[in-house]
Order: C-alpha cells, then structure tokens, then sequence
C-alpha cells in the first residue's frame, strides 16, 4: 500500500500543474475588465500598476507588491515578474493517496517600446517521456502585442504568437469544468492571432490559432475563439461566446453564455457560465458511424469576501459527456479558500467533492489540498 | 399531434440507450482522450507512462505497442485486458484511472463491448479484414499457434497475432477487402 501511495504520488506530480491566469472573482468587485489589473487583456500572468495595488490592498499584512520587493531595478521599459506554486493534501478519486505537486514556477519579462511589447514566460514543463533532455523547460507563452492606447488598460489590443485562446470565465483554476472540458484546458496554450476590444462598458475577443507547429501539445485543435461580455451596469455582466476547432480526428463547434453579478453590500460575486459542445468524430473505413457526442458543460461560482484577505469560492459544476446518453453526467462542489497573507503570498485550500450521475454512475471521487502561491 | 406524441418520444427515448460506434476513433475521442488524454497524463505532451490518448493515432500505436492492454489471454478469451483492470480497480503499485477524476460505468462497459469485439481500429485495419465487424463475440476462427491449430474467439485479441504487420491494409479495408 506504500508503494502505491508513493507511486500515486510521482504519478501526480504535475496532477495541479497551473498557468497563471487571473482571478475573475476580482472582476466587478473591484474594476470591470482584467486588463485593469493585468497588462494582457485576457487577464493572467504580470500585474499593471493598478494590480500590484489591489494586491497590495487586499492582502491582510501589505509588503511592496512589486517585483522582488521593488529591491530590483532595471529599465522602465522593462516588466519582470513570476509565480511560483506548490499544493500537498489528499487524493480520493477513488484510490486514496497523500500528494505532493509542484504546480508552477515561472518567470515572466514584457518589454514595452510605445505601443508594441514581446511578452515571454519561462519555466519548467512536465516532460515529454522519453524525450526528457528537449523538453524540460518552454516558453509556455510568448508573444508580440500591439496597443491602440499605450497608457491605458482600454482600447483596441492584438497579440500574435503563443498563448491561450481567450474563451469563458478564464478562471486560474483548471480543473473547474468549464476550462477541463471546455475550451482551455491545461497547457492549451497554442500559436494564433487575437483581437480584442477593451472598454468599460463591454469587451470582445476573438482568437484564430493552429495546432503547435512545433512540440507535441496538449490541443491538437486548430480553429477559432470568439467572447464578448457586455456590461449592463457596474455590478451586472451577461457575455457570449462562440467556437469552432478541428484536428485530425474531429472538429467541434459550440458555443455558451456567461452572467456576472455582483452584490455590493453582501461582497457577494456570482459567476455562472454554461457551455455547449458538439463534437462531430471523422469517418474513415474504419468508423464508419464517425460518432456525434453533443457535451454540455456548466459552473457557478459564488464568491464571497467577508474580509478584504479572505476570498470563499464555492462553485457548482455539471459536466455531460455525451446528452444522448444516460448517466455519463457529473457534478462537483469545489469550495476554495484564499488566503492574501501578504502582496506576494497567497494560501489556497481548494476541496472537491464529485459524483457521476448523482451517485448511480459509478465512484464518487474528492480531494483537498492546500497550495501555496508566491507571487514574485 | 403526431408530430408532438413523435417530439416526446424522442425526448423520452433521448439519453435511454448506448448506441455509441465501439471503435478506436470513438472511444478515444469521445471517452480516453477528455478522461485520460489530459495535460499531464498520457497526452502527446506528457505520454505518461510512454502511453498517449489524446489523438486516434497515438492510441493506436500505444495499443500495437503493448497489446496486453486490450489482449484477452490465449489460454483464457475471458481474462480480462489490461485497459479494463486499469479503470476499474487499483492494482498493486498503480491506482485506478484516471486518478484524478473518475470514468463513468457506461463508458467502461463501452469500452469492454470494444474490446470484446476485437478492439477495432486497433491494428489499422488487420482486425477489420478478420472480419470482427460482421461477426458475433461468440463465433470462433482458426490461428496457428506454436505450429498447432487452435480455435479462438473472433471478439477477443490474442497476442500471438501481434506478430503480423500491423498496417496489413494500409489503408484500411471494407468487407474482409483492403482498400
């Protein structure tokens, strides 16, 4: 039984491997878009002048939210930053097993010359097996970014090079249905151009990619990514969104539609965003019925603020797999905790508890661990 | 009315049956590649334990490469393959799969009426030309097996046929003919 749990253990290194994306649950409850805070209009990665300050604000012993404390200097046309994080806790889904996962360590550098900036992360990757020398560390992201308004976080932006396809609620935590099963999951950060329309009212984005020309990547889709979001008041949102991708087996088509609302005097955020896939299977001689399964994707997400440090997330999700056929749904309760302890050091306890077809479709699975997340 | 009693009865019959094509393209896009196919598992990316699920291609080639994954045993058309094991208990050493989310039972059981008729698509179209489309789990064909003629199930793999090339119909094949 040891050596399974220690098996299970290596095993699951990278189960939690994260990018860093952003925190939605902040949208509306302090500003209204993610370039606010973010210098990439799709959130996620290096904080702007504003984000370090909210950080700064809404951790519970302040510190220098810059990076390295601000003891580092260096060019002004030069952006450095980075997250490192780290989660251990326990595993039942349904073999039982004590983990340990280094999720993330990432570097990040933009360099900003009046409109144009190259933005690039690098870090360690999980390793391709086999091929472990040339694949041990990337660039997960890298790209070119054109800015209409270069001391603003409104305007027209277009980014072209390797990132991820910007669609749904861009919640950081990937395991969250929505982003699993839906259009970005883990590592699909891939090689296209996106467009995008940032205004405090309302804001679109589309992104055309292809399949990574040049590693072997976790989306094999090429296709195209469309979202807007559209502000009814300061504390309302109600956004669509629209996809299309095919691959060498497949092509899949969808789309959904997100609410954001949130209430003011109880520091309650809800976001609710449903997602609908068709996937239609190619034909060949060897499968001829090619296969037509119709996914239907949900979450909801209350967040709940009862401290400015303090951050309560529970979220409901619904997954089916396939609508036109019986007990292949599943449904979790994720309730996380974040904890902003200082600018730079945040602690999360994320829990999961999920059933297949409400307990009539096989294991229910759960797990709790406690992460830590340092921002550099 | 008719058109309404026939709207109902699809809503009804909607999500009642399993009618699902059991073959290597559906099941690894539908089934292993959302489940098991994931970032760090046996993707492309990753190919945890040199295995991969993400594409058709891959796990063709990481069922040709370790038959025992979708083998029944010689001796014993029963035994059940390894894939079916690996989602369903927690060996010695290994836990049951996917570790981070479990597979519902109906796709299990999809996957065994798979590999109960042959696991197609497999072999690139070797298996197909033995003709496991057409013919029932329970009929039986001859293979040669260390010099001697033994009788097995069509429906079940044996290993010793790994031995054959397995783009024998390199392009697939149609009624037992290559294409």
């Amino acid at each position: 039984m040891t050596r399974a749990l220690l098996v299970l253990a290596l095993a699951v290194t990278w189960l939690s491997a994260d990018d860093a994306a952003a925190y939605p649950q902040l949208q509306l409850s302090y500003d209204q878009t993610c370039s606010s805070c973010h210098v990439s209009p799709a959130g996620g990665n290096l904080l702007n002048e504003n984000g370090l300050a909210v950080a700064e604000s809404m951790s519970q012993l302040g510190t220098a939210p810059e990076f390295f404390y601000g003891k580092v200097g260096g060019p002004k046309w030069l952006q450095l930053g980075g997250d490192i994080r780290i989660a251990s806790g326990y595993l039942q889904t349904p073999s039982k097993a004590l983990v340990t996962i280094p999720m993330q360590i990432e570097a990040y550098a933009a360099a900003t010359f009046g409109a144009f900036s190259i933005h690039a992360n690098v870090g360690p990757r999980p390793t391709t097996r086999g091929n472990e020398a040339a694949t041990s560390v990337w660039a997960r992201e890298h790209y070119l970014m054109w800015k209409s308004n270069p001391d603003d976080h409104l305007g027209l932006f277009v980014r072209a090079g390797r990132f991820m396809p910007v669609y749904g609620l861009r919640l950081a935590e990937h395991p969250t249905y929505v982003r699993r099963y839906g259009g970005t999951p883990l590592y699909a950060d891939t090689y296209g151009l996106h467009a995008a329309v940032v205004q405090a009212k309302f804001e679109a984005h589309v992104t055309g990619f292809i399949q990574d020309p040049l590693i072997d990547t976790v989306s094999k889709d090429s296709g195209a990514y469309a979202y807007g979001e559209y502000r009814l008041t300061e504390t309302l949102a109600v956004g669509a969104e629209g996809m299309f991708t095919h691959s060498a087996d497949d092509l899949k088509f969808g789309g959904g539609g997100v609410l954001k609302a949130y209430l003011p005097s109880k520091n309650l955020l809800f976001q609710a965003e449903v997602q609908f896939q068709q996937q239609l299977i190619h034909t060949s001689s060897l499968n001829e019925a090619g296969g037509a399964p119709q996914r239907l994707i949900g979450y909801l997400l209350a967040t709940w603020q009862p401290k400015r440090f303090l951050m309560i997330d529970l979220g409901l999700g619904h997954y089916d797999s396939n609508l036109l056929v019986k007990d292949l749904d599943r449904d979790c309760v994720d309730l996380n905790i974040h904890w902003f302890a200082t600018s730079h050091l945040e602690l999360i306890l994320t829990n999961r508890y999920e059933m297949l077809a409400f307990g009539n479709g096989g294991p229910s699975g759960a797990y709790s661990l406690l992460q830590v997340h340092y921002r550099l | 009315m008719q058109r309404l009693a026939v709207a109902a009865l699809l809503l009804c019959a909607c999500g009642e049956t399993d009618d699902r094509p059991q073959n290597l393209d559906y099941v690894t896009k539908a089934i292993l590649a959302p489940s098991c196919g994931s970032a760090v598992c046996h993707s492309a990316f990753r190919q945890e334990d040199g295995l991969v699920f993400d594409t058709v291609d891959g796990a063709r080639a990481t069922f040709q490469a370790d038959p025992q994954l979708i083998a029944f045993d010689d001796n014993d058309p029963n035994k059940t393959p390894g894939l079916v094991l690996n989602l369903t208990i927690e060996q010695p050493g290994a836990p049951r799969m996917p570790y981070d989310a479990p597979l519902p039972d109906v796709d299990i059981a999809l996957i065994e009426d798979w590999l109960r008729a042959g696991a197609p698509g497999v072999c690139n179209g070797v298996r197909a030309c033995l003709g496991q489309y057409s013919v029932p789990c329970d009929e039986t064909h001859t293979i040669t097996k260390d010099g001697q003629s033994v009788e097995v199930p069509y429906g079940a793999y044996v290993l010793s046929e790994f031995g054959k090339p397995a783009n024998l119909c390199a392009n697939g094949c149609r009624n037992g003919d290559c294409l």
